[in-house]
This record gives structure tokens, C-alpha cells and sequence, in this order.
């Protein structure tokens, strides 16, 4: 047994798991290589000295306080009431995050009317070209802007595209 | 511990049915292991103590989810080391280490302990025990997450490598390199106890 096999079975706890041969094959390099041996007894001891950190016991009015907290927990429920549409905690969970649906596809049509607007995106298969001729007020923004407006810009793509 | 596994599983099942004495019995019997653990995770008294109400707080509320698959203290214990987690992050960098000399302070707001009396041990002697379990705190501390978590319950509450896999969501392989190089640490930083 190499020194290298020796530490890892010393660190590793695995003396239990070692068959006879072995184990006295271990304890035969530990005899032999005192490097080993000074490592393998450091290696115990710390393990041991581990038992030096006591927890405090705890007494039995943590389970009078713990009750409590769940007592008072479910008299809160009950005082706010009985309410017929009163959802389970999954329930609840589940559609916490409801209005993000209609919030992000409200921001993604604001963003693509934006684009198109600008000219960064070009309107193909609504009819904001139309609209800007109407004269809504953000196609005005830009129509009434400088040369290097957005409406123009939006021209020289769609040209470009073209 | 209950010394049959299967009681804590027949407890959990009868409280899930509505017995709620059962739920009392179950915490009776699990509160040491679970406030030892979060005592020493987090290093103090007062933070462990509030760690394990919320533990059993969660098993009470989260009842219908547990399965009979899973070994209860498996089960308690993965919900006591997130629960350890969560008051780490809401400690933020405070640090995890108090010194012992804080305790007496710390244990005042936490009015479910009671200390052993250490008046039986010679006061020279009481000054090493500290000095040494002080040492000990410090090294537990010093380890990265993991490592201490598979020490704390391998070395005090003596689960299966098997068993610490499975709190900590690796393979059982993952758990004996931790160890091994948790063990390494503790030898380091351990040393000079024993020079
Ligand atoms: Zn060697």
C-alpha cells in the first residue's frame, strides 16, 4: 500500500469497509511510514475532537412556544373570515404570478408599435403606414421632426428593403 | 431518534389524518437533532432555535406533501439544512462565527434551552474544554457549506452516506469526497490542539 491509499482511507473513514487483508495492510504501512502514521492519528483526533461542540438542550418549552406560533398562525386565517373564494397556499402559488401574462404581452405590442414607429422594424402585416398618414400622435413625433427623422428613416428602409 | 424508523413514518401518516398529537410526538422527538443541527450550521443559539421552530412549522404546513417513500428524518433534515441555508443568506455577510463567550447573551432570547450545568468540571479543565471547543466551532465554520453539512450529519447525527446524499441532493460518491476533503480541513485547522 502506497502512502497516497493510506491517507485516502484514513480521511476517507473507510477503515470499517476494508476486508482483513486489508486492513492489515493498512496497519502495516501506518507501523512502517511514520509520515502516514502522523497524519492517520491527526486525522482522528480531529474527527474526535468534533464531539467537543456541544449543542444546549432544548426544553420542553419549545414545543409550548412552537404551538403557539401555529395556533396563532390559524387563528389569524380565521379572523380574516370566511371567505367562498378562499384558495388552498398551491392554489395561491400557482396564480401569484397571473397578471404578468397580460402585463408582458401589453409591453410587447407597446414595444413592436415602437419599433414600427421608429422605422426599426418594418410594418408588413398591420397597416401603421396608414395610421401615420392619419395622423396619430406618435407618427407626428416623427413626420413633423428633421430630416433625419423617423419617418424618413422608416422610408429610406423600407426603400432599402425594396 | 425513534428507534423504529417506521414509527416516524406512522406518526407523519396519522397527523396527515388529523391527529395532531402525533405531530406533537414527532417534534418531541426530532427537536434536539434538528436545533443541534442549525446550532451548529449557523453558530449560535437564539438564530437555531428560530431555524427549528420554522422547521417544524414547514413540516406541519407542508404535511401533505411528505411521502412514506421518503425516511422522515431524510426528509426533516433536507427541510432543516434549507431552512439553515435561507437564515445564512438573510444574515448576509455577518458572518457565520460567534464566539462561545456570546452564548449567554444569545440563549437569552432563545427561552426554550436549557444549559448543563458545567459547574462539575474543575474550572482549569472548563478553560480547555472551551478553548478547544471554540477551535472546533471556529473549523466547522471556516468549511465551505457542503463540507460542513456533511460532517454535521455524518459526524453527530450518524446518517448513511446514502441517507446525507439524498438531503443534499448528490450521489453518494459526491458525499465521501466532501468528506474526505472536510476531514483534511479539519485536520489543518485542527492541528495545533493536539501539538
Ligand atoms: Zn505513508
Amino acid at each position: 500500500m502506497n502512502c497516497k491509499r493510506a491517507m485516502e482511507i484514513s480521511a476517507g473513514g473507510l477503515s470499517g469497509s476494508l476486508n482483513d487483508s486489508e486492513k492489515a495492510e493498512l496497519s502495516g504501512h501506518l507501523e512502517e511510514c511514520a509520515s502516514c502514521r502522523k497524519e492517520a492519528e491527526l486525522l482522528s483526533k480531529a474527527w474526535q475532537a468534533l464531539e467537543l461542540y456541544e449543542a444546549p438542550a432544548l426544553g420542553d418549552k419549545f414545543v409550548d412556544a412552537l404551538m403557539a406560533k401555529l395556533r396563532a398562525g390559524q387563528a389569524e386565517e380565521q379572523a380574516s373570515g370566511f371567505n367562498p373564494f378562499a384558495l388552498s397556499p398551491d392554489t395561491r402559488a400557482a396564480l401569484a404570478g397571473w397578471w404578468k401574462v397580460p402585463a408582458m404581452t401589453l409591453a410587447s405590442f407597446a414595444v413592436y408599435v415602437l419599433c414600427v414607429e421608429t422605422g426599426l422594424m418594418p410594418a408588413r402585416q398591420f397597416s401603421v403606414p396608414a395610421a401615420r398618414s392619419s395622423g396619430s400622435p406618435l407618427s407626428n413625433i416623427f413626420s413633423e421632426g428633421p430630416a433625419a427623422g423617423g419617418g424618413n428613416l422608416l422610408t429610406m428602409l423600407e426603400g432599402a428593403d425594396k | 431518534m425513534t428507534e423504529d424508523p417506521d414509527q416516524d413514518a406512522r406518526l407523519m401518516l396519522r397527523f396527515i389524518a388529523g391527529e395532531e398529537s402525533c405531530f406533537i410526538e414527532l417534534v418531541k422527538t426530532h427537536k434536539q437533532r434538528v436545533f443541534a443541527f442549525a446550532y451548529r450550521f449557523l453558530g449560535n443559539a437564539a438564530d437555531a432555535e428560530d431555524a427549528a421552530q420554522e422547521v417544524f412549522i414547514k413540516v406541519y404546513n407542508a404535511r401533505n406533501k411528505y411521502t412514506v417513500k421518503a425516511k422522515f428524518t431524510t426528509w426533516l433534515f433536507t427541510i432543516t439544512r434549507n431552512t439553515c441555508l435561507n437564515f445564512l443568506a438573510k444574515r448576509g455577510h455577518r458572518g457565520l462565527f460567534v464566539p462561545l463567550d456570546e452564548k449567554p447573551e444569545a440563549q437569552e432570547d432563545a427561552p426554550g434551552l436549557q444549559l448543563a450545568d458545567p459547574k462539575d468540571l474543575p474550572p482549569a479543565e472548563l478553560l480547555i474544554r472551551k478553548e478547544q471547543a471554540e477551535a472546533v466551532k471556529k473549523a466547522l465554520a471556516s468549511l465551505p457549506e457542503n463540507q460542513r453539512t456533511a460532517v454535521l450529519l455524518c459526524r453527530y447525527d450518524e446518517l448513511s452516506y446514502e441517507a446525507i446524499a439524498e438531503v443534499m441532493g448528490c450521489s453518494a460518491k459526491a458525499v465521501k469526497s466532501i468528506l474526505h476533503r472536510a476531514k483534511l480541513g479539519l485536520k489543518e485547522k485542527l492541528a495545533e490542539l493536539f501539538q
